[in-house]
């Protein structure tokens, strides 16, 4: 504790206005696929990006573990092998900065990103069936959350797929694939 | 170093996926990310620890001290929950930026972008929108940069109920055109609000090799005086360059900086942070083990 003022100083004003274009530019070359503006080194930056999606990925996968699995595997291939469900994942990470609804909105957009080429990996199946539950895909691609409803997830109980159902204090489970 | 936060022994970062693992071990310290934590209900192991006595520091990634914009009272509120559910010490964060603010539209993939159209027109633009970086990103080493994050920092300290400590990030890349050296940069934040320090090992050590600087000579030029603890975590080579992944072992040459920092500060309050790939627990062990060993320290594992 300080006890300084809580609010910003105001003679910073202009200097914050200044500093929010470059941060703005820094960001949307990173993370959001723009070319860069700044002048940052090629090969720095494009190892930045690299590693922001492996980050991105890795964080990903505590919400969507089979999905993080899936494309992990695809991304340790050696050099010169066909990866095509990580290189399609890394030209959405470069044209979807991370959502501010958080990962569970980040991970239904690549699952829709991945599904609609085909390149879903296997692994990501009961990470999709959760969130067909939770969000829905636009006809443009976007994909939002549904509304509050009664609860309806998809999770594994001993190693098995389940569907769980439930509104208030009632819950009721499925067993998928019997 | 600051005496008396935190005492000195080998600590790590609490993660749920390897709770179970680490009840069985005997932390001097331990760290929690504030956003995986809901203060109203403690995850019950995290509640053990708390209640076992052992310092909990309250570690936030997403406040985002290096933006433009001031730091939201929302995140500021939740770390201050936070830190009072774990009976906090101290609370720490980043020196870096993880988002900005936009108005216009992102340019389309592969269109040519021209940056006046990705940028912000004012910080507070009523209808500014948020571009989120989704990591730690560094800040550039400007005087405006330093100034606007004075006030930041200053107005993080208003609203938090207990001492501030920053720690400066790994980072691939680097603004072009730096006013002044990352360790006169952190050492000048530092002075200015009164805070502590989060010194990295790996972080140090990342970005000296990475940029073709001597390790010791980046740590050295660290506010040592102020170290309220230290971070150690693993990493890898790619593209050339090494990498701060938190998901790999720790290598030798940052233990090697690690054992260079403890014969020059002496013992530190030193934790291991592991996001991701984790281990089995006698892999583990042995790193801890590894960490305890070169940092002087006593090992935690039974």
């Amino acid at each position: 504790m300080t006890g300084h003022d809580a609010g910003p100083d105001p003679a910073l004003d202009p200097v914050r206005a200044r500093l929010a274009r470059e941060q703005a530019a820094f960001v949307a070359t990173l993370v959001g696929g723009a070319a860069d503006t700044l002048g940052l080194d090629p090969h720095r930056r494009d190892a930045a990006r690299r590693g922001l999606f492996r980050k991105r990925l890795a964080g990903l996968g505590h919400v969507c573990p089979g999905l993080h699995a899936g494309l992990r595997a695809e991304g340790r291939r050696p050099d010169g092998e066909p990866r095509p469900a990580w290189d399609a994942a890394y030209a959405w990470h470069l044209d979807h900065p991370p959502s501010p609804g958080g990962r569970l909105d980040d991970c239904a957009s690549l699952v829709a990103h991945l599904e609609a080429r085909g390149l879903l990996p296997t692994t990501a199946r009961l990470d999709a069936m959760s969130l067909r539950l939770t969000h829905r895909v636009r006809a443009d691609g976007t994909v939002v959350r549904r509304g509050n409803g009664p609860l309806l997830a998809v999770t594994r109980v001993l190693g098995r797929p389940v569907l769980l159902a439930g509104a208030g204090r009632r819950r009721r489970a499925w067993e998928l694939g019997r | 170093m600051t005496e008396g936060l935190l005492p000195a022994g080998l600590g790590f970062g609490w993660r749920r996926p390897i709770a179970a693992q680490q009840a069985r071990l005997r932390p001097a310290f331990v760290e929690v990310l504030a956003e995986n934590v809901d203060p109203a209900r403690l995850d019950p192991e995290l509640a053990g620890v708390v209640a076992s006595g052992t310092p909990v520091v309250t570690h936030g990634v997403s406040l985002s001290l290096g933006s433009a914009r001031p730091p939201a009272a929302a995140t500021l509120g939740m770390l201050d929950e936070v830190a009072r559910a774990c009976g906090s010490p101290l609370v720490s964060e980043h020196i870096a930026l993880v988002r900005a603010e936009v108005t216009a539209a992102r340019p389309a993939e592969g269109a040519e972008a021209d940056g006046a159209d990705v940028v912000a027109e004012a910080w507070d633009e009523p209808h500014a929108d948020v571009l989120e970086a989704g990591h730690l990103l560094p800040v550039p080493r400007t005087r405006d940069q330093l100034e606007v994050m004075v006030d930041n920092v200053r107005i993080a300290q208003a609203a938090l109920d207990r001492p501030l400590a920053l720690e400066p990030i790994a980072a691939l890349v680097e603004w072009p055109d730096p006013q002044m050296g990352e360790g006169a940069f952190v050492t000048e934040l530092l002075e200015r609000t009164d805070t502590l320090l989060v010194l990295d090992v790996a972080n140090v050590w990342a970005n000296a090799v990475n940029h073709g600087r001597d390790p010791l000579a980046d740590c050295l030029a660290m506010p040592l005086e102020r170290i309220a603890y230290c971070h150690i975590a693993g990493g890898s080579w790619r593209d050339g360059l090494y990498q701060d992944t938190h998901g790999d072992p720790v290598v030798e040459a940052v233990l090697g900086l690690a054992r260079e920092l403890a014969a020059r500060v002496g013992p530190l309050p030193l934790m291991l942070e592991r996001d991701s790939e984790f281990p089995p627990e006698d892999e583990h062990r042995a790193e801890l083990d590894a960490i305890a060993d070169a940092a002087g320290l006593a090992r935690i594992t039974p």
